[in-house]
This record gives C-alpha cells, structure tokens and sequence, in this order.
C-alpha cells in the first residue's frame, strides 16, 4: 500500500512525460488524484494495526494517516479542477502545449513529493521531500509567463532554501545531540531525554525558523503571498492546502523531540510566539488587501498562526483541535483558491475592486466562495468554527488567558478585514455586463464536493475520525 | 597517534582556507568570480571529507568525498558558468545593497558569532571544532551574502557557499550519517540549481537584468 501510493504519482508523471494527447495527461493525472486518495482513505480505515504500516524506508502512524487523507482529499478536488482550468486557461490566453505537458508532470511529482513527506519516519528524507515539493512546484507558480509570476518563483525557491538549509541544520544537530548516527524519529525521540540541552534547543529553533519559512510563519512569510497568489488557481490549492501543511508536519515531528527532552516550556513558548505574530500581521494585511488571490494567502499565514497556537497550547484537547483545524483549513482555503481561479477565469483580474456581482455572474461560484470564505473567517455552521473554538475552550481551561483573548481578538480582526472585501466581491452587479454560468463542469464539482466537507467537520466529528485524530495526538506528544 | 595528529592539523588548516574562501566570495567584484570563490570552496570541503575518509576508513566518506568534488566543484560551478555566460555580461561591476568595507565587518562579525556559538558544544575536538566553526560561519556569510547582494546569481552563490557551510558542520559533526541522505540531498541541490539558473536567463530575456531589485511588484 505504501509502495504502491509513493509510486502512483511517478507513474502518473512519467505518462506526462511522453507527451501524450491531452486527454490522456489529464487521464493520469486524474488517476493519480483518485488513486491517493483512495489509499488514504482505506490507510484512515485501517485502525487494526494502530495505523502503523511500514515498508522500507516509507512508513506510516496515526499523524501520518492524519496528513495524508488531506493531502489527498486536497489533491483530489485541485487535479479535477486543475482540467477545467487549463481548458478555460487555454482558451483565453492561446496556450502554448508544451507548458501544459510541463504543467502535468510537475503537477504530479508535486503530489508525489508531498505524499512522500508525511509517509516517512526519516528525517532525513523528510528534509529531501520537503525541498523536493519546493523544487517540483517552482515552475507551476510561473506557470502563467509574466515578469509577477517570475519574481514570485524565484523569491519562493530562494527563500524557502534558505529556510530548507537551517532546517538541515536542525535535524543534524539533533542527530548530533543524539549521538547515534541515525535519522529515524522513533529512536531520536527516545534519545532527546539524554541529549544536551543546549544543543537541542538550538537544534529546534533551527528547525522551527527552518519548516516555519516553509510553513508561512512571520517574519519567514514574504514569499507565500507572492508564491501562492501568482500561480495558477489548482497550483494554489495545492501550495496553500496541502503542501505548507508538510512543513506543519515536520514542525510537529520535532516539537515532539524537543518535548521529550527539554520539557513543554521551551517549544511551547515559541511556537506561541511564532503563531501569534503570524496571526497578528496577516490579521493586519487582510484589512488592506487590494487583490482576491493575495487575500486568500494571507488567510493561509493566519491559519498557520492559529495551528501554531493551538499546537503551543499541547493538551489532548487544543492537540485534537489542532488537527482538525489543520484539516479544516486546508479543505476550506482549497476551495476557496478553486473558486478564485473560476472568478480570475471570468472576470480576467484579481483586484477585488474590479470584481462585482459574482453571485449574478456565476451563481454556484458566487455562493461557494461566499459560504467558503465566512467558514475561513471561523463562523459557524463550517468545520473552522468548531476546531477554532476548541482551540479558544482549550486555552482557556488551561488557564493561559491572555493568548486566548489575543487568540480571539486577532481572528476577530481577520474576520473584519475578509468580510469586508467578500462583501464587496460577492453581491451586486458586475461593473459590464459578463455571459452568466461556470466556466465548465470540471470547475464547478470540486466546488461542491470541497463545500461539503468543510460544512461536515462543523457539524459533527465522526467517531473513527475522532479516534485517528487522540491517536495522532498520542503519537506528537501531550504537554 | 601520529597519523591522527598529523590529520587533526590537515582538517584545522583545510577549515581554516575553507574560511577564508567564503570571504573571497563576499569582496568577489565579478560575476565569475563569485563562481571560483564557491569552486575553490568545494574543493576544500572534498578535501576535508577526503583526509576524514583516510584517517577513519569509512568507504562512504570516500564517495562522498567524490560526489562533492564532481557535483560541487565541477558540475554546479560549470552550470553557473554557463548561466552566466549565456545570459549575463560575466566581467561587469556588481551592484550590491551593502558595500565592501561593511560587507566585510559584517562577515567578520559573524564569524566570531559562529565561534561563539560554536565553541561550548560538547564531546568535540580541536580540529572538528575548527571545522565546526569554520561551516557554521560560512553559513551565516552565506546568507548574509545573499541580502547584501542585488543580483541573482551571487545570490544564489551566498545560497551555494551557505549550504557548503552546512556540509562543513555536518562532517565536524556527524560524519557517519547514511549515504543515501546525502545523495538525496545533493540531488535537491543540482535539482535547485538548474532551477535557479532557467530563472535567471528569464529574467534576463524578461528585463534585460539579474538585478532583482528591478523585480519588485509585488508588495502588500
């Protein structure tokens, strides 16, 4: 099963790689999308074993299954709607076809690498996963030719290096601490007791600086604005879905090695502070945003910051919280980035004050993106509200006041700010008259399927999902 | 006893040039020069990772030792080259944000940061220290380099001479890690490289430029 599921996107990729026709790249690619998340789901079903599968050098627990079912599920709707779009794209911009042969390969070595991430217990070939997701995803952000889409690619690759370099530098150090020439995280967590901890805590700084640039933490953040409004719409789900979610991965993996050895005070504290000035800044940028695309991504910057919060908090609860949230958030800013893509495919901008009406000019857009962005804002009825107010109830039983006010007081602020321009786009009349409908079918399903489960985790968490997510939970470590 | 010893101050002297080949990277004025600086810099580390290889024995530090040498003292500064040659006027005058003089303190700043740091790290010693010492501030010079530079191939040099640095550190420190990560990791780096590079010369076909402060539009 792992094989099979770390092998699937490479297959898919080579198929791209011969150059087919096009409904054979988009045959594959869709494969590929329904082959992940099929293995994921039966990985979430397989609760026999504890979640445990190993095979090789891939191996898988509860955290693992965690990630992957929403790597997949994020894979899933953007490959769907990733066909409508270069459909839609090639008919406005007469696409070049060598770009779309590129566009497909790269997209499923994208997955793959990401798939690869979280099924691995090596940190080693966790690092090489994560920069290779960077790596294989560079080209799609300049996948539209344009001088914007350049300087984004390149702020992205370099920068996300240089957090890549200290990341590596972490995981040597704690190796180093450990004394024992391996990279498995089983055994380095059994050692962290005995580390020293000087080096450990330098160790988790360099990682946390190191994934958190990967992850969108501020101050790291500058490029994911950039990176995640100039790709493609499909590109963008995946990069604010699922791929900052991998780096939230490994932040985990190495919190609970600093937990075993240096106690909850040290990660706590900074990933607290970490997670509140994200919030804070994009909190701020959200009230000014003047593009649709840059808004969304900047809401990806205060998820992250809610994650880190909640994973600072470290109890069962705010852990159960966390993962929720995380899986919330990546279904939700999906979504949301899909139907973006549908209003840049009609309207052919993204500033926020040359779209109007799209409720009139596209309907089942207009009320996804509607629906999308108030679950984003944390409201209820949708899956954010609930993880976000155990996160709140968490913080607050654990008596840790202040950073639950700023919690709340900081979402509140983001809410305003995502509202106000939702409003804005969202109801009216287009300012000239545009044809009404979608664009096409491929790009209105994803819509609907994402929908449905952001709206599902906010009104119940189902009872196997419940037990993955303590299970998970266990496997990170509670404070 | 002797055949230690004698390799314990081949390693101190090898850090110790290691050094001093970043700081040629950062007052480096041309293009290309930037590019020796980094060639010659992989060649001290293949040669570090070479004296470890004889005096412990280790098969794997010998490929190693290899697999720096044709990657990083070959391969990648040709890539470099080729880049530059093809899109860039190599000779030019480069523009930086931070001039010489400042460039330079700075660096030696780090470099007693890096020492600083580095030097209360226990089980460790003299020549692994120095080593140590040496990667971990060619790292920071590294990056520094790469925010005091306007244009985007020495910043990718800063980027290049930094993840030397780590490598240095690494064999200070943890030598005997498993091959297969480091190959997966020299994969990322060429992988990287070429990417790099394609987004130089478009940059150039672009702008006509690789100054990447005239690549600014996006703010906010």
């Amino acid at each position: 099963m792992l094989l099979a599921i770390a092998l699937l996107p490479l297959a898919a990729a080579l198929v791209c790689l011969v150059r087919p026709p096009r409904p054979v790249m988009e045959g594959a690619t869709l494969a590929n999308a329904t082959g992940i998340l099929v293995i994921a789901s039966l990985m979430v079903a397989g609760r026999w074993a504890g979640w445990n599968l190993s095979y090789g050098f891939l191996s898988a627990d509860a955290l693992s299954v965690w990630f992957l079912f929403l790597v997949g599920v994020v894979t899933f709707l953007a490959s769907l709607h990733s066909v409508g779009y270069l459909r839609g794209d090639a008919r406005h911009e007469n696409g070049r076809p060598q770009r779309y042969h590129l566009y497909y390969v790269l997209w499923n070595v994208f997955t793959g690498t990401m798939v690869l991430a979280v099924l691995t217990r090596n940190l080693g070939l966790l690092w090489i996963a994560i920069e290779a997701t960077t790596l294989a995803s560079a080209f799609l952000v300049w996948f539209h030719d344009r001088p914007e889409t350049l300087e984004a690619a390149w702020k992205y690759v370099l920068l996300t290096s240089v957090g890549s370099l200290l990341a590596l530098l972490g995981t040597f150090l704690v190796v180093f601490a450990a004394g024992a020439p391996t990279l498995d995280w089983t055994v380095l967590r059994a050692a962290a007791p005995r580390m020293a901890p000087g080096v450990l805590q330098l160790a988790f700084v360099l990682a946390l600086v190191g994934y958190g640039t990967k992850a969108g933490y501020a101050p790291m953040h500058t490029w994911l604005p950039d990176a995640h409004s100039q790709a493609p719409s499909p590109v963008s789900a995946l990069l604010s879905g699922a791929e900052i979610n991998t780096a939230v991965y490994a932040i985990m993996r190495f919190r609970s090695i600093a937990l075993a050895g240096l106690g909850p005070a040290f990660p706590s504290r900074l990933l607290l502070g970490f997670g509140l000035f994200s919030l804070a800044l994009a909190a701020f940028f959200l009230l000014v945003q003047k593009d649709y695309k840059r808004m969304l991504a900047y809401s990806s910057i205060e998820h992250m910051g809610i994650i880190a919060v909640g994973l600072s908090l470290g109890g069962p609860l705010a852990l159960a919280g966390t993962l929720w949230q995380v899986f919330n958030h990546a279904v939700a800013k999906a979504t949301l980035f899909l139907t973006s893509g549908n209003i840049l495919l009609k309207y052919r901008t993204s500033r926020i004050t040359e779209v109007r009406g799209v409720l009139t000019a596209m309907p089942f857009s207009g009320a996804v993106f509607l629906a999308g962005g108030l679950a984003l804002t944390g409201l209820p009825p949708f899956g954010p509200f609930l993880s976000e107010f155990t996160i709140f109830s968490a913080a607050f039983r654990q008596h840790l006041v202040a950073a639950g006010v700023a919690l709340v007081l900081l979402i509140t602020l983001a809410l305003a700010g995502l509202i106000k321009w939702l409003n804005r786009m969202v109801f009216g009349y287009p300012w000239e008259p545009l044809p009404a409908g979608e664009n096409n079918w491929w790009t209105t399903l994803p819509l609907g399927l994402g929908l449905f489960l952001v709206l599902v985790p906010g009104l119940v968490w189902p009872g196997w999902a419940q037990a993955l997510a303590a299970a998970a939970a266990g496997v990170m470590g509670v404070n | 006893m002797f055949h230690s010893l004698v390799a314990g101050r081949l390693v101190d002297s090898l850090a110790t040039l290691f050094l001093i080949s970043t700081f040629a990277s950062v007052v480096a004025r041309q293009m290309m020069g930037c590019v020796y600086a980094y060639a010659t810099q992989s060649l001290l580390l293949t040669a570090v990772a070479l004296t470890l290889a004889v005096v412990t024995g280790a098969p794997h530090l010998y490929l190693l030792a290899g697999l720096a040498f044709f990657v990083k003292a070959l391969f990648i500064p040709w890539l470099l080259k080729r880049t530059i040659h093809d899109s860039v006027h190599e000779k030019r005058e480069l523009s930086f944000y931070f001039g010489m003089p400042a460039s330079l303190i700075t660096s030696g700043i780090l470099v007693v940061v890096a020492w600083a740091a580095t030097s209360n790290l226990p089980n460790l010693g003299a020549a692994a220290l120095a080593a140590l010492n040496a990667g971990v501030g060619t790292i920071l010079i590294g990056l520094w380099t790469m925010i005091s530079r306007r244009e985007a191939v020495p910043q990718v040099v800063g980027l290049l001479c930094a993840e030397n640095g780590l490598m240095m550190a690494a064999l200070a420190t943890v030598a005997d890690l498993p091959l297969i990560t480091e190959i997966g990791i020299l994969l990322d780096l060429v992988a990287g490289v070429l990417i790099m590079g394609i987004l130089v010369r478009h940059m150039v076909a672009v702008g006509r430029t690789t100054d990447t402060a005239k690549f600014q539009r996006l703010r906010g």
